[in-house]
């Protein structure tokens, strides 16, 4: 079977590792740098979308069409995603033939049909080699944003166009966007519990287990390269590694019991994960070959869940030593255990974000659903995120902080869908017909996935 | 770009929604009916009970759309109930009682065992181990691992049957309805199990003739999506495991 990747050619896919490509060499041209000046605050309660227009990439020498249509097609898609943007529609356009450089195309084309931001791109080959040059421009007050410029190979564009994609949004809100991160999940498609990883989009979805046993909880290594799971392809709930630079599967646990929810350290060089082989569930620290470094909580309770502070010194887990399940912390080294959640008997899939000052969760809400909350780590300012839309559950942030994905029955089957970390712009990610759920996001991957 | 269109048509042909097996599950149930109007339950009830198992699982099979999974299920079960209907008609002419059934998996795992007199309901969740009838299942409140007083007479029973048959190795299985967090229902399920085994023990049952695993939420026997389904999935199930 041949499979496409996004810019339409043919590459080999089943049976044979795929290639690695090597990591893309971008040239920085011209100036590469954003104002200082933030155009949209992301940090703001409610966003207002900024109004842009994106122009079809004026074609050099070399050029073709299909990757034209290709850079045009990512950069709109990704800009309207974040909900940052409301991308203009090329039919209220004024302009027909304006050029790339400031004082070469009128302003008024743009402000005229309400545009704020302008992105203008110019494709072409030269030597063999793809040449970019990006424009980003404030048209109301006539400035340029971002020029830059890159290159590559040909089989580079994908990670050219998500590197100029992260550009334009870091010039409006002076934050990286995620163009290039992947989603882990795990899906029924084959009728079997098995992980899959794809882009933001839905594009370039690759199954990476085949065991056809039970598959769960796939969670990426800080640096994108790891995947640590549950499989129940050894007749029990065990913790295995996955190398999706090599496509190599190690045992990391399979103690007697239950090896789950495993999370890393912020740095990747250990594991906290919650195993049973002593009796109840209690949470464990890790090295990556999965000798145990300290237990961390002792009780007869349930402990799972762990998910470690983005400096690594407190940890975030589950626990009913209080009756049913809810939200603690503890220092990484399992001492001062404190109680976060006293609202509603039931709160679980705690996830500590990135930026250290929230940690989302799902709790039962006194409707009788699940809905998705952010607290703060000492416990304040509880804010709901979801309500009357279904069972919400599996929140998990974005590796920027800025999003979080998760899980929702409000279509029907479980499906992720992914709101800005504040609750707005919920929207689902990808339009399936087969069940979808235990999502991880990835920092961006900029290494071609190897399955075995 | 015209070759985009057709590579993408015939991924949609190749993964094509498989159907599922409702003919064969029909014939099966029809097998059934004519099998019970032969009077199988009472000359082969052995048989017939097995056969009806099969049946129930190749629809709660199609209903998970595990159809390859379903139609197998329900062939079997037409199978054994064409079984079931032949040896009724040929006892009754002959006015003897019931036969057992050979060349059923089922059945050699337990003779295997020395285990006789024992109806078959069907695999265990991942085809490990047997299930039988006189291992029943026990049912949990929501997020709770605790025995009901309920639970606790079926564990009686239970614990009758293991300790007349020493040798059989029995691994729970514990269970959760699909509400809440994966990895807490994983937990949840394995108190489940723990709680039954531990139970057991103290009524006799030799703690090494067991052992306990968790499903989570991932097994469900009923796939809908209510408290009907969700309080039938909230369980401890007892498998025989010959491994």
């Amino acid at each position: 079977m041949k499979k496409r990747d996004p810019i339409g050619r043919l590459s080999p896919m089943s049976g044979t590792n795929l290639v690695v490509v090597a990591a893309v060499a971008i040239s920085l041209a011209l100036t590469g740098r954003a104002y200082a000046r933030t155009y949209i605050d992301i940090d703001a309660p409610t966003i207002k979308r900024m109004p842009i227009a994106v122009t079809m990439p004026i074609a050099g020498p070399g050029s073709n069409l299909e990757d034209a249509m290709f850079l045009y097609r990512t950069m709109t898609a990704a800009l309207d995603a974040s909900g940052y943007f409301s991308v203009l529609n090329p039919a209220m356009f004024i302009e027909k033939q304006g050029g790339l450089l400031l004082g070469q195309f009128n302003l008024s084309d743009w402000t005229d049909i309400g545009a704020e931001g302008l992105v203008k791109m110019g494709y072409g080959v030269q030597g063999g080699m793809v040449v970019v040059k990006l424009y980003t421009y404030d048209v109301v007050q006539g400035k340029t944003l971002l020029s830059k410029q890159y290159s590559g190979g040909v089989s580079d564009l994908r990670y050219m166009a998500n590197s100029m994609v992260n550009d334009v949004i870091y010039a409006f809100t002076g934050h990286a966007g995620l163009a290039g991160s992947k989603i882990a999940f795990v899906s029924k498609k084959t009728g079997t519990e098995e992980i899959y990883a794809m882009d933001l989009d839905g594009s370039n979805m690759v199954q990476l287990t085949y065991n056809k046993t039970i598959n769960l909880t796939p969670v990426w290594s800080p640096d994108g390269t790891r995947l640590l799971f549950t499989s129940y392809m050894q007749r029990n709930p065990d913790l295995y590694m996955l190398d999706l630079r090599d496509g190599r599967t190690t045992t990391v646990s399979r103690r007697k019991g239950l090896n789950i929810s495993p999370s890393f350290s912020p740095d990747g060089s250990e594991i906290a994960v919650s195993l049973s082989f002593r009796g109840s569930p209690e949470i464990y620290l890790l090295d990556l070959q999965g000798r145990i470094l300290k237990q961390l909580t002792n009780t007869s309770d349930i402990n799972v869940s762990p998910s470690f502070s983005p400096d690594g010194g407190k940890i975030a887990f589950v626990s009913n030593r209080a009756g049913g399940p809810q939200i603690y912390t503890m220092n990484a080294d399992g001492s001062d255990v404190q109680r976060i959640t006293f609202n509603g008997r039931y709160n679980a899939s705690c996830n500590w974000s990135p930026s250290g000052n929230r940690i989302v969760f799902s709790g039962l809400s006194d409707d009788g659903t699940f809905d998705i909350y952010t607290v703060a780590p000492d416990g304040s300012g509880l804010v709901r995120l979801t309500q009357n839309q279904g069972d919400n559950t599996s929140p998990r942030w974005s590796p920027d902080g800025y999003y979080i994905i998760f899980v929702s029955t409000r279509d029907g089957d479980q499906q992720l869908y992914v709101m800005n970390a504040n609750g707005s712009n919920q929207h689902r990610l990808v339009s399936t017909k087969y069940d979808m759920s235990s999502p991880s996001w990835s920092s961006r991957i900029n290494f071609k996935i190897t399955i075995r | 770009m015209k070759k985009l269109v057709i590579v993408a048509l015939s991924l949609v042909v190749l993964s094509g929604c498989p159907r599922p097996p409702l003919k064969d599950i029909a014939d099966a149930r029809a097998a059934l009916e004519s099998a019970r109007r032969a009077g199988a339950q009472t000359y082969a009830p052995r048989e017939y009970s097995s056969a009806e198992g099969y049946v129930r699982m190749a629809q709660s099979d199609s209903d998970n759309r595990q159809y390859d999974k379903a139609r197998v299920n329900a062939l079997t079960g037409k199978k054994l109930a064409d079984i079931a209907r032949q040896i009724a008609l040929e006892d009754k002419g002959k006015g003897t009682g019931g036969n057992s059934g050979e060349g059923i998996t089922g059945t050699s795992v337990l003779s295997n065992i020395g285990i006789t007199g024992t109806s078959i309901i069907g695999e265990g969740s991942l085809g490990e181990g047997v299930v039988i009838k006189q291992l029943k299942m026990i049912h949990f409140a929501f997020a709770d691992y605790s025995l009901s007083d309920e639970a606790q007479s079926i564990l009686m029973e239970n614990a009758q049957w293991m300790k007349a048959h020493p040798d059989v190795k029995v691994q729970i299985e514990g269970h959760c309805d699909e509400r809440g967090s994966q990895e807490y229902n994983l937990a949840l399920g394995e108190k489940r199990a723990t709680s039954a085994r531990d139970y057991l023990v103290q009524l006799g049952v030799r703690r090494g003739t067991m052992s306990v695993i968790s499903y989570g939420k991932e097994k469900p026997l009923d796939p809908a999506h209510n408290e009907k389904a969700w309080a039938e999935n909230r369980r401890d199930e007892f498998v025989i495991v010959t491994r």
